[in-house]
């Protein structure tokens, strides 16, 4: 990486590999899909139950009952079990992560989801392991077939605005894809879009999911959450660099 | 605060063998009222005291903490302190400061009104505004957020060497978000006002301004790739210098984790960029007459005319480099150890304001947000990559607003390619406060289409 070049700008197909890649969906989706911002209406996914917001070879999972995991509760902080939600299955969204608050302003049940750093936080909904799916995309063919672009090996953190969708993340690990064939490694590159528009192209999932850990922050503070996904391929979206 | 409990820890402290001693003690109010849909959403009352006691014991600054300010504690911070000396295994040299320098007069960073407007009056306020928002423009869609808080502190800072300091500082922060809804786009807008006169602040403009953040962006396209001239806003610089103000550490420095280190006298910034640190800057709320560590702190130019004229040091860092403490030791919290940040960060202004400066670009675009910088900015290297938002100019004049771009660069590189410095002076909060104009920049890339 350190003779690297700088990462070219602009519009291309993009892999992210499994693992720490989940953060992609942490950010452009799971925020926007707790209570948080939804019960005010504030979120792009605000009143889309049951209707295609992503790829139909898309299932994104966020379950706080995996034994062990960095993200898993016995309780959450506002005394409820955890539990598995599917958040979105076959593109479809199925459900929110919901605290006791957004339960009321939603007229729907808690989630399991309500979480806060410490005692000096009050406690709101939440992410705890966050993940894609896998699918039966083969990792070979996802880079073989996807022409020109870049592939993803390590992400960094992001941020979104949950109201437009508006998310970036940054990349630590990149490498330019020529013909279907990685070539060199590029330095500074970031990944920006909006949820909505992102999700529904997502056109490979592989069948390889690992998950790893991070620090969440928001509104209830800093807690552990795990994110998580296979390879995945994004047909087109905005590559900052210079 | 029991001010009598530190004259006996110091006492005590100098009986079980520390060489010198100090107490540093925080003590705060914090009050903040939200309000969404015509209901009170949060209503928060805090008060904290924190107390850091350290000491030189054979040589080694040995720390402990607590959030008891009473005789009660002084066996244990004295003996958890004695622990932490014996452990530390580095030769840095940490200073206790003596007293009897002279400090300016910092008591306008405390106003007494401020504690006489009761919480009905802040709860009024937050309803007000939420109202005031809404009624602004019928795109209004809600107010995500709507908070009046108001914080109050005070700062002691007593040791053996005949150091004994106080500071009081209060102020209100009022910040408003709306969201509006345009052909099914959401877009949302924030505006904030700080000071010490919270019933003077002028609610309706307040959110007329939130609003028409918002309202700037209906519409926004995303740019085309490419090299562009580029004025950063003046809110946007203020985020950016802080984002990267870890290079003018003294301390960063001495451990190679800034560019900067060993540059002094050297030219680092186009010649029209003086960079400074005013903590006394007249008719600023953040005022402060002296550092965490007691020193005097003192207006001085950080790059003048380009030039870096110094780092910022706390004594650790001064002594180490042989040169004058900066009066820049700062804690991030009463448990934190001494580091080191800027107090009031200003950018001298030139001529124009942000109208002039676009007239004068032509062509380029006006950045206005920035964000994903925990992420996408490299205070070590400096390099950036950033999402942004902001307006096109073509022949001076803003065409339109512009969404989903990234900029990208570096920060050193920045500093050398500023052509122009604004008049329009924008004041933010962050660890230390900034008051900057915006700056016009010979080239920057952007990721869009």
């Amino acid at each position: 990486m350190l003779k690297a070049p700088a990462c070219p700008a602009g519009v291309m197909p993009v892999v992210i590999d499994n693992g720490f890649g989940g953060v992609l969906f942490h950010e452009a989706c799971g925020h926007s899909l707790e209570a948080t911002s939804v019960s005010k209406g504030t979120s792009q996914f605000s009143g889309k139950l049951g209707q295609k917001i992503a790829s139909s070879i898309v299932t994104a999972i966020d379950d706080g009952t995996i034994p062990n995991a960095w993200g898993s509760l016995n309780i959450d902080d506002e005394g409820f079990a955890p539990r598995k939600n599917v958040l979105i299955k076959d593109g479809v969204l199925q459900s929110y992560m919901i605290d006791r608050l957004g339960s009321r302003r939603m007229g729907m049940d808690p989630t399991g989801s309500s979480r806060r750093e410490s005692y000096k936080y009050a406690a709101t909904s939440r992410m705890t392991n966050t993940y894609i799916a896998p699918g039966n995309d083969d990792d070979a063919e996802i880079i073989s077939s996807m022409g020109d672009g870049l592939y993803c090996k390590a992400m960094g953190g992001g941020s979104v605005n949950p109201t437009t969708g508006e998310f970036n993340f940054s990349v630590r690990e990149a490498y330019l894809v020529k013909d279907g064939k990685i070539t060199t490694p590029v330095r500074g590159a970031s990944l920006i879009g909006k949820g909505d528009q992102v999700l529904p192209k997502i056109d490979r999932v592989g069948k390889n999911m690992t998950m790893e850990q991070g620090m969440c922050g928001s509104q209830s503070g800093s807690i552990p959450a795990n994110v998580g996904q296979p390879m995945i391929r994004i047909s087109s979206i905005t590559v900052g660099g210079r | 605060m029991n001010e009598k409990f530190f004259d006996i820890l110091l006492e005590k402290a100098k009986e079980a063998g520390f060489e010198k001693a100090e107490v540093y003690a925080v003590s705060g109010e914090s009050f903040a009222v939200s309000v969404f849909n015509g209901e009170i959403d949060a209503y928060n009352v805090n008060s904290s005291t924190g107390i850091s006691f350290r000491g030189l014991y054979g040589g080694k600054m040995g720390y402990s903490y607590s959030e008891i300010a009473d005789d009660a504690v002084c066996e244990m911070l004295i003996n958890k302190a004695i622990e932490s000396a014996k452990s530390v295994e580095n030769d840095d040299i940490e200073f206790i400061y003596d007293g009897g320098s002279e400090y300016a007069d910092g008591s306008a960073a405390y106003d007494e009104s401020l504690n006489s407007v009761s919480a009905h009056q802040k709860i009024d306020i937050a309803f007000a505004l939420e109202k005031a928002a809404k009624a602004c423009d019928k795109r209004v869609k809600t107010v995500a957020y709507n908070r009046v808080s108001t914080v109050s502190s005070s700062v002691v800072i007593k040791n053996t060497q005949g150091l004994d300091l106080k500071k009081n500082t209060n102020y209100f922060v009022i910040v408003v978000g709306p969201v509006v809804e345009d052909n099914g786009l959401m877009y949302n807008g924030s505006a904030f006002k700080m000071g010490h006169d919270i019933l003077s602040v002028d609610i309706d403009a307040l959110a007329k301004d939130a609003v028409n953040d918002a309202l700037a962006y209906i519409g926004a396209k995303q740019p085309k790739s490419g090299k562009y001239k580029a004025i950063m806003r003046n809110d946007v610089l203020c985020t950016f210098m802080q984002t990267f103000s870890s290079v003018f550490s003294a301390e960063n420095a001495q451990k190679g984790l800034s560019l900067l280190a060993g540059k002094e006298g050297e030219k680092v910034a186009s010649d029209i960029f003086t960079l400074r640190d005013e903590p006394m800057r007249e008719g600023c709320i953040g005022i402060s007459e002296f550092d965490d560590e007691g020193v005097p702190t003192v207006d001085k130019s950080i790059i003048e005319n380009g030039v870096l004229k110094t780092l910022l040091h706390n004594l650790k860092t001064a002594n180490k480099q042989g040169v004058k403490p900066t009066g820049n030791g700062a804690k991030a919290g009463y448990k934190s150890p001494v580091g080191i940040s800027a107090v009031i960060m200003t950018v001298n202004p030139g001529e124009k304001d942000l109208e002039g400066l676009a007239k004068d670009m032509g062509d380029g675009i006006i950045i206005t947000d920035i964000s994903g910088l925990h992420a996408g900015a490299n205070a070590v290297s400096g390099d950036f990559s950033l999402l942004s938002k902001g307006f096109e100019v073509k022949d001076g004049v803003i065409t339109g607003p512009l969404e989903q771009m990234t900029i990208a660069g570096n920060f050193f590189e920045v500093l050398k390619n500023i052509v122009a410095v604004g008049s329009d002076m924008y004041t933010d909060i962050g660890s230390a406060m900034l008051i900057m104009p915006s700056v016009m920049i010979s080239e920057i890339a952007v990721a869009g289409e």
